[in-house]
């Protein structure tokens, strides 16, 4: 997945309302790619078996000693 | 007369001596509050102090004694709560200038179990701005280590870190998204314990992640870590996602003896090409302590654990995003620019990358199950290096910052919060500048008990909590 531009992020912003300014473009750009390509590049295999549950279960384990 | 050795012993101790009536709450509440008017001009751990309230309610705790009326588990305690938690009447600003007016109407239910078991609110304590914000000025004081003022008091529940470590207040309360506990308890030197996920009530608790956000306690030794967690925790109707599942008496589940336990060590925090060489001389010489206590310790490997951090981030940052939406729009500037960067790139995370996230954080979870064949706790360094000094980051130009500054790196605190188990961290060490160093202790979710044993079973031979700085 390729790296999003300053402008990339500029529109992708706009869309929802939110204005950059030009001075923080650049580091949200930066701290947007580094998530985006840390969890892109997450293998796990048969990812899609796996639920995207919300939260942690809880009712699992036992109260331990 | 000098009263500060009150504010020198346990809170445990502290109670034994006030319920026998050997003391009196309104002593020991003076001479806190005497310590907060000497010393927190300097260290910040304070946002507001109940000067006038704690006495009263000292006054009335005293007269409950007199008259013999049943007294709870920590009644005459002077505690403060991280600036997060909501307090009836009293400012709440979660640590930032767009809450600077707010005084809620209601008590975090944390906050309310406490007073109700005897406890004195002595004050409110400083944080990062809604719990983020590492990098940007604390807008009501810089908050300082009491350690060394030049060094960071780590994020986000600082107040709560300083104020145990500089006997500013006998028990706190802190709020751990991703280690906003364990990392302040770590770098002062002081216990810290992220509960289990879903045992104690995060209502009245200003939130930034949902599914991540835990409050617990801050405290001098894991026994008073034990005491306070008896008040707060179990079912809360005005959080429903608290368990109803009976809860520990975890004072009584306190030994000395861990004989037999199995606990593995995770090698992703033990790499000596990432871990600060006085932090793996402290976790070598706790892990032996450990295994003269009867323990069998042996190292382990999750190799998912390395890339772990960032996709638990994306859920985080993203969540906390949706929170803050509204002021985003409304009061961009009146946020911290480091924190108004994190919470826009937040914003944008695209749903497909959340949603991988979610997926990953069940199949972790799984993984992180399977250790728990072989092993009952898990241990790791709670940092990976002692307290840095305090930095403002003003910008970030390269991808290369990013990744270091922002997540990519690895944190020994994520996977418990990504998988809501508790995890405690307790003092194991010196750097050889003296800051702090510790030790963190996981087990399965709802085994906070074991985690308390343990962590306690440590202390019986050690001393590393009875430190404290020269403050």
């Amino acid at each position: 997945m390729p790296d999003l531009t300053p402008e990339n992020v500029k529109v992708l912003a706009n869309s929802i309302g939110l204005d950059i300014q030009e001075t923080e473009l650049l580091e949200i750009t930066h701290r947007l790619n580094v998530i985006m390509a840390g969890v892109e590049g997450f293998e796990y295999p048969n990812l899609e078996n796996f639920e995207p549950t919300p939260f942690p279960s809880l009712e699992e384990g036992v109260d331990g000693q | 007369m000098d009263n500060s050795y009150l504010t020198k012993i346990s809170a445990t101790e502290l109670g034994g001596l006030i319920s026998n009536k050997n003391l009196s709450p309104v002593e020991v509440t003076q001479a806190y509050l005497d310590r907060i008017d000497q010393f927190d001009a300097s260290l910040k751990a304070f946002i507001t102090v109940c000067h006038d309230s704690a006495i009263e309610s000292a006054k009335s705790a005293e007269q409950a004694l007199i008259k013999g009326q049943g007294i709870g588990a920590l009644h005459g305690l002077p505690f403060a709560v991280k600036d997060q938690f909501e307090t009836k009447g009293i400012l709440t600003t979660a640590g930032s200038r767009i809450l600077a007016d707010y005084i809620p109407n209601r008590d975090a239910t944390t906050v309310s179990r406490s007073k109700n078991a005897g406890a004195i609110l002595i004050g409110k304590l400083n944080l990062t701005q809604f719990a983020a914000g590492g990098g940007d000025h604390y807008p009501f004081g810089e908050a300082r280590n009491p350690w060394n003022t030049e060094f960071t008091p780590g994020l986000s529940s600082s107040g709560s870190g300083i104020a145990i470590a500089a006997s500013l207040a006998s028990l706190t309360l802190g709020e751990d998204t991703g280690g906003s506990i364990r990392m302040p308890a770590s770098i002062n030197g002081i216990v810290g314990l992220r509960p289990t996920w879903g045992l104690v009530s995060r209502y009245g608790v200003i939130p930034f992640c949902w599914s991540m956000d835990t409050a617990g306690p801050m405290t001098r030794t894991v026994e008073d870590a034990a005491m306070l967690l008896n008040v707060i925790s179990g079912y809360d109707p005005m959080d429903r996602y608290t368990s109803k599942m009976p809860i520990s008496n975890y004072v009584a589940h306190l030994t000395d003896d861990i004989r037999g336990l199995r606990i593995g060590v995770l090698k992703e925090f033990t790499n000596q090409e990432i871990v600060h060489k006085d932090v793996l001389s402290s976790m070598k010489a706790a892990i032996s302590d450990l295994e003269k206590l009867g323990a069998s310790v042996e190292e382990v490997s999750l190799p998912l654990l390395s890339n772990i951090s960032i996709v638990a981030a994306s859920i985080s940052e993203s969540d906390g995003a949706f929170y803050h939406r509204k002021w985003l729009l409304e009061r961009p500037n009146d946020y911290g620019h480091n924190t108004r960067r994190r919470l826009l790139a937040g914003s944008l995370i695209p749903a497909q990358i959340v949603h991988k996230a979610a997926r990953i954080r069940t199949a972790f979870s799984h993984e992180w199950a399977k250790l728990h064949e072989k092993f009952d706790v898990l241990i790791s360094p709670t940092m990976l290096n002692p307290a840095g000094k305090i930095e403002h980051v003003e910008k970030v130009t390269e991808r290369e910052d990013a990744a270091k500054k922002f997540g990519q790196v690895n944190s020994p605190s994520f996977p418990a919060a990504f998988v809501g188990i508790p995890a405690l961290s307790i003092p194991c060490g010196f750097s050889n500048e003296g800051l702090p160093i510790g030790l963190q202790i996981m087990a399965k979710r709802f085994q906070d008990a074991l985690v308390l044993k343990v962590g306690h079973a440590f202390q019986t031979v050690t001393d590393w909590h009875n430190k404290r700085p020269s403050v």
